[in-house]
């Protein structure tokens, strides 16, 4: 009929196979596409099987079509009309939602296009619908049941302080179903902290790890977006959210939207970082829409906050050589100042190193004046102090156990009866020297801060810092200059300022 | 809190300003504070007390 009504002699077709990533009692791809052939095969003779196209898709959830590119490729195919019939294995292959399901079909409807399911049993007929539409039910409801009677089984065991299964992210490991500190994960982690507020970008932090020799879970080496994962992970601080309703937003998973998210710190162990650490880079990270850094390149720490009181436009930085010594001069720039079609803005450059020192100088005498009247607060070096002797602790802990390994394996070594045991057991010998020499420069570090903390704050309190000593690099001070203003106005007459 | 400059000023003292009037009565809200101190324990102070191991602390003089 639909070979008729396309004037065709034989129908061309399209084989679709899926396969989810939960349910592993499924049929394999191969297997699904396998069945498919042999029924093409059957009906040769109104079936195209010279020409069959396979779209075929692992790790897809049958509940959703927007996350299955192999099955809106296969749509866009039957739209342009270049497929009359999609051969499936069995139909909830093609969906496990019901709703889903009948828009599929009224789509393929729409372009002249059949599905054919191999465990369909009914045809168009009112009953055979009716099956059809029984059948597609059931198939959801036996996926939203088990994935219920799963989402259950998590909640209480989260509810309890346990993990539900996963290696654990970056920095930690799954050991009686905790998250439990991995020494060396951890000791990557603590940099990536302490690196990003120094002030380096994604890509510096990932160059350093790589210097340092810490190598990510499944790659050579950190990238930008790993990095910020590691900074935005609650775990890290030892909150750990299971069902986190926030990710949710970014993929949608319907039966899990049904239970609550859960939020425990019994399911991790220890935290890597404190709290009032890992709050403070998430503020930074919160007012650090400053934009990318241009390597190489000269930094303008006003951008983003100046903007033109003439056109209104934003004002940039702009770096150019002029003059007969071809002097590089700097300047903040209108950008509709020197347009060349349209309407021109009057406004003129502003020379960087001017406005900038101006800026500078205020906030300085601000940060100075405040420091030396009431001084550091005691609460935030207690919080401080106390957050990195804890973490003193533990890593003095960790040093004498890798150290009592370390021991008990050299002398393994020398009892060692085979080559084998003997190379795999100084593979590991290097290993945990290696650990132990990262323990070691962390602890003297944080030994070197806590022993500093009264030289630096009787240093900022009672003397005058320089500018040079509160804006130590770009990143830091883009940072402290949003801390204090929000706008800056410019205009041919004066430049207007807005303190936060 | 708003502050004006008038760029000719601007540019004849080459960005070095006396400090304005509303800057001497600012305010520092308690948030900023908060953040200032931490950025202070974490790195510039750090900065600073290497600088300091280096030359003499600093004499107080100030750079305005």
């Amino acid at each position: 009929m639909i070979a008729g009504k396309k004037g065709r002699l034989k129908l061309k077709t399209a084989i679709y196979a899926r396969k989810s990533r939960e349910d592993i009692t499924e049929l394999s791809l191969t297997t699904q596409i396998e069945e498919c052939r042999t029924f093409i095969e059957n009906y040769n003779s109104l079936i195209d099987g010279e020409s069959i196209s396979v779209f075929s898709e692992d790790n897809a959830s049958g509940m959703y079509t927007e996350y299955r590119d192999e099955l809106q490729k296969l749509l866009r195919e039957v739209k342009s009309g270049n497929i009359d019939v999609i051969v499936v294995s069995k139909s909830d292959r093609f969906s496990r939602d019901s709703a889903n399901m009948a828009l599929l079909i009224q789509e393929l409807d729409l372009n002249q296009a059949y599905l054919i399911a191999l465990d369909d049993m009914g045809d168009d007929s009112a009953a055979g619908v009716l099956i059809k539409q029984i059948f597609w039910a059931t198939n959801e409801f036996h996926v939203r049941r088990s994935a219920e009677d799963v989402m259950k089984v998590h909640t209480k065991l989260v509810q309890d302080g346990y993990t539900v299964g996963g290696p654990g992210n970056f920095g930690y490991d799954v050991i009686n179903r905790k998250y439990v500190i991995n020494a060396e994960e951890a000791l990557a982690v603590n940099l990536v902290f302490d690196l990003f507020i120094a002030g380096k970008s994604y890509s510096e932090i990932a160059d350093e790890l790589d210097l340092k020799g810490y190598k990510p879970r499944k790659s050579s080496r950190f990238s930008p977006s790993t990095i910020l994962s590691i900074l935005t992970n609650k775990r890290n601080c030892g909150i750990s959210i299971w069902n986190s309703h926030e990710k949710r937003k970014e993929r949608k998973r319907v039966i899990r939207e049904l239970f609550p998210e859960v939020i425990s710190e019994d399911v991790v162990v220890e935290a890597i970082v404190s709290k009032e650490r890992f709050d403070f880079v998430q503020k930074l990270l919160k007012d650090r829409a400053i934009g990318k850094k241009n390597e190489g390149k000269s930094s303008y720490l006003l951008t983003g906050l100046i903007k033109c009181a003439t056109c209104n436009g934003s004002i940039t930085g702009n770096t150019q050589k002029s003059g007969r010594n071809k002097q590089t001069y700097r300047t903040y720039h209108c950008k509709n100042h020197s347009k060349k079609h349209g309407a021109t803005c009057a406004t003129k450059d502003v020379r960087v190193e001017y406005l900038e020192s101006y800026i500078l100088d205020q906030i300085t005498y601000i940060l100075n004046d405040r420091l030396n009247k009431t001084g550091f607060e005691q609460e935030i070096i207690n919080k401080y102090l106390e957050n990195e002797s804890h973490m003193l602790t533990r890593l003095k802990r960790d040093r004498t156990k890798y150290q009592d390994l370390l021991s008990k394996m050299t002398i393994g070594l020398y009892q060692a009866t085979s080559e084998a045991v003997f190379c795999s057991t100084q593979l590991e010998i290097e290993k945990t020297d290696r650990l132990i020499q990262l323990t070691e420069e962390r602890i003297s570090k944080i030994e070197d801060k806590i022993g500093q903390i009264d030289a630096t704050v009787t240093t900022v309190t009672t003397k005058k810092l320089r500018v040079e000593d509160i804006f130590i690099n770009d990143e830091v001070s883009k940072r402290i200059i949003r801390q204090f203003i929000s706008q800056i106005t410019l205009s041919n007459q004066d430049i207007i300022i807005d303190w936060i | 809190m708003q502050t004006r400059i008038d760029r000719n000023t601007l540019v004849k003292h080459k960005g070095r300003l006396e400090v304005a009037e509303e800057i001497i009565n600012y305010n520092m809200d308690e948030e900023t504070n908060a953040f200032i101190q931490r950025q202070i324990l974490e790195v510039i102070g750090n900065q600073i007390t290497e600088d300091s191991k280096q030359s003499p602390l600093f004499d107080g003089k100030d750079e305005q």
